[in-house]
């Protein structure tokens, strides 16, 4: 009971701290990167879908590799789901 | 959206996270708190009446197209976890026989 | 025992017949999320899930139907292996890995067309893993 107490107490402290820094946060927020992406992505890439813009043009090497780790997730999925006579 | 009562159901999570009994519960929690990770980034570039970021006739108004392109990225790599703890889980099932955490440590020694 | 009585489920034929109406215009739906990418909501991502769920639910109409699944992560290699080609062309055009790889000074037109052919592999890609993933739960479950 007391540790629940003491995990309560501590998440109501993070808590705290997240709301003052999201306050004080709002002070220094720009709107530079929305900017640029607003105006050039049509051109530079072609695609009206910002976001499609974003993640096969300028990001193209974060979302290569996440279809990466999507394909090695599923052959550990195989891998594991063999039985111990079946593997090599 | 508030980005304050998105990040408190991440509390919520993570305090299912510490004091759930079985690992379906664990998992479950997990994702709870991966999904509202992904709601505090989204509620960051958001706000009241903001239209989505596709030029079609309006440009005023939109919201900040960074985070969702990066947030793709955090749902697959979600559902590949959610995937992976699954699959280890059926095999500790398996081999042990219960999916209660103080069974298992028990019996590990 | 318990293993038996799920084998021995049945679905009931309201469902298999609902699932046979709908299977090709989830099919549908799949690949015009895909192909649409660049100017609708959507990408490959999305798309490639939606796909998926239209393949799984065959499950429903005949449980066998999806048996080889070495076939499938084999495509699903061969599929990545060109995904990181066409991202390399640009290294020959551009001298920059993983860009677009058409010049940056010419027109849109030209441009949609990395985008499109990379949202398609990555769409399929990713439906024939999420496809993998559901039917090695299914025989994990079976056995």
């Amino acid at each position: 009971m007391i540790k629940k107490i003491a995990l309560v107490l501590m998440l109501i402290a993070i808590l705290i701290t997240f709301s003052l820094t999201i306050q004080e946060s709002k002070e220094y927020l720009d709107c530079f990167s929305k900017d640029y992406f607003v105006s050039k992505t049509f051109r530079e890439t072609g695609s009206k879908n910002i976001v499609t813009g974003i993640y096969l043009d300028y990001r193209l090497f974060d979302s290569i590799f996440e279809a990466g780790i999507l394909l090695v997730v599923v052959s550990g999925i195989i891998f594991m789901s063999k039985k111990d006579e079946e593997v090599l | 959206m508030n980005p304050i009562l998105s990040f408190i159901v991440v509390l919520i999570g993570i305090y299912g996270l510490a004091t759930s009994k079985n690992i379906i519960k664990s998992i479950v929690c997990l994702n709870i708190t991966q999904t509202a990770v992904i709601l505090v980034f989204l509620n960051f570039g958001a706000f009241h009446g903001s239209n989505i970021p596709i030029l079609i006739d309006k440009v005023i108004d939109m919201t900040d197209p960074l985070p969702q392109a990066l947030m793709i990225t955090a749902i697959v790599i979600g559902a590949a976890i959610t995937a992976l703890a699954l699959m280890l889980s059926i095999k500790i099932f398996h081999y042990y026989g219960t999916l209660d955490w103080k069974e298992l440590i028990e019996r590990e020694g | 025992m318990i293993y038996e009585e799920v084998i021995t489920l049945k679905t009931s034929r309201i469902l298999i017949c609902i699932s046979r109406l709908l299977y090709p215009f989830m099919l549908l739906f799949g690949f015009y999320i895909i192909i649409n990418g660049h100017t609708s909501p959507g990408g490959g991502f999305q798309g490639g899930a939606i796909l998926a769920t239209a393949i799984l639910i065959t499950y429903f109409i005949d449980p066998d139907r999806i048996t080889n699944l070495n076939l499938l992560i084999k495509i699903e290699k061969v599929l990545f292996i060109l995904i990181l080609v066409i991202g390399s062309i640009s290294f020959f055009t551009k001298n920059v890995f993983f860009t677009n790889f058409i010049s940056i000074e010419s027109s849109t037109t030209y441009k949609k067309i990395f985008l499109i052919a990379l949202n398609f592999f990555i769409g399929i890609k990713v439906a024939l893993g999420l496809v993998t993933v559901f039917s090695t739960f299914i025989k994990e479950g079976r056995s």
